[in-house]
């Protein structure tokens, strides 16, 4: 027969075992919430952020001189003597360049921190970053291999609700290729790697 | 006596089931729309971008020769000949892109190609694009582009003031709307909204391509 105390002790135990449970049941539902809210809000950020890179490396494509592209020729400017030389891209030399960007660079960098809204303070984020701004720890790299323009784009996204212990933010990156051209006619210039290259693409 | 107080619980279990159920459905259906047109939304404002961008791809003076056709996406084509090359160049980027869900999508139908309209400020007033001659009306986006015709006749782009005021830059821009039909899909059990997406991109012209 069991005694008063047995009876006791099990029912204090089952109010116990009703705690935790109702704790750590609490504590799964709210790692869960985290898990799904972040991961939705990071899904849908890096597509965006993706699409920037995109539109960047696109818009700094569509920022080379075409007249390059298709081999056309002008008066020699360094030795005149030499007759007609081929079309220089502009902002190669240093009187034309607006700052210490390429016309490429500067439209690649516009367009993909536009697209992915980085702010240039992030405790106010209504004003987005410019070319001109420094483009770290979030911002848009751009560069060019002479063939094709490159765009890698980093955002700092914060995260909806962080759990407790985890990072609160997480950088959220994406990259583009684009190729400049000009429809209708075949483009004619060939990818030296040298025209209009200012520097490597990061690897 | 206790047979019955069993059957009891079991009907109280069916009970609350039938009515659970229903709701978490409900609630599962509803989720999975918003993630739904959170997903095309993102998709579209990628669509009208990139489009909007892509006009630059063609020469400014260059024009669609005749019969010339475009896209041909969910049983739609479109006769651009005699309109901007760039108008055509918008067109199969969205299209291209906007490639999947379409068949949710229930497109509110723009003509193709415009030109004009200002965003206006205090010395000009605002002004709605105008569509080209002959541009179809029966597209899913609409871009807004400036172009040279023969004889060096300049047709104006968008005129956005907001930029470099007052006198404003020629932009180049692409809108589209759709409505999320889900009338044909199994989320219409618990989905009893039509949501609108719309998106509105602008591109402003590359320095050595104005």
């Amino acid at each position: 027969m069991r005694s008063a105390r047995w009876k006791h002790t099990h029912a204090h135990q089952r109010g116990q075992t009703l705690i935790v449970f109702a704790l750590g049941f609490a504590l799964f539902l709210f790692s869960l919430t985290c898990l799904v809210a972040d991961s939705a809000y990071l899904y849908v950020w890096s597509g965006r952020v993706q699409t920037a890179a995109q539109l960047g490396a696109q818009s700094g494509a569509d920022a080379v001189d075409p007249r390059y592209l298709y081999s056309a020729t002008g008066p020699c400017t360094t030795v005149p003597s030499m007759g007609l030389c081929p079309v220089p891209i502009v902002d190669i030399s240093a009187q034309d360049r607006q700052g210490a960007l390429y016309a490429f660079q500067r439209s690649c960098i516009e367009a993909a921190d536009q697209s992915a809204q980085i702010p240039r303070d992030p405790a106010n984020p209504p004003v987005l970053k410019t070319a001109d701004d420094p483009q770290l720890p979030e911002g848009t790299v751009c560069a060019s291999d002479g063939c094709r323009v490159y765009a890698e784009v980093a955002r700092v996204v914060q995260l909806p609700i962080p759990f407790p212990g985890f990072p609160e933010s997480i950088t959220v990156r994406g990259t583009g290729y684009a190729a400049p051209v000009v429809g209708t006619s075949r483009a004619t210039s060939t990818c030296t790697g040298a025209a209009w290259v200012p520097e490597s693409p990061p690897r | 006596m206790r047979r019955s107080r069993r059957r009891g619980d079991d009907a109280q279990a069916v009970l609350e089931t039938a009515l659970v159920i229903p709701i978490l459905l409900f609630l599962v259906c509803n989720f999975v729309a918003v993630m739904v047109q959170v997903t095309v939304q993102e998709q579209l404002n990628s669509a009208t971008a990139l489009a909007a961008q892509s006009r630059f791809q063609a020469p400014e003076n260059a024009v669609d020769a005749s019969g010339t056709r475009c896209c041909g996406v969910h049983g739609v084509t479109l006769v651009t000949s005699g309109l901007p090359t760039g108008c055509r160049y918008a067109a199969e980027t969205f299209y291209g892109t906007m490639r999947t869900d379409t068949g949710l999508l229930q497109w509110h139908t723009v003509t193709l190609c415009t030109s004009g309209g200002d965003s206006g400020n205090g010395g000009h007033p605002p002004a709605q694009p105008v569509a080209y001659a002959g541009s179809p009306a029966n597209a899913d986006v609409s871009c807004d582009i400036g172009s040279i015709k023969a004889g060096g006749v300049v047709v104006p782009g968008y005129v956005d003031r907001t930029l470099n005021p007052p006198s404003g830059l020629d932009v180049v821009t692409c809108s589209a709307t759709a409505s999320l039909d889900f009338a044909n899909t199994p989320l219409a059990w618990g989905v009893f909204w039509t949501p609108t997406v719309h998106a509105q991109a602008e591109a402003l012209p590359p320095p050595f391509r104005q």
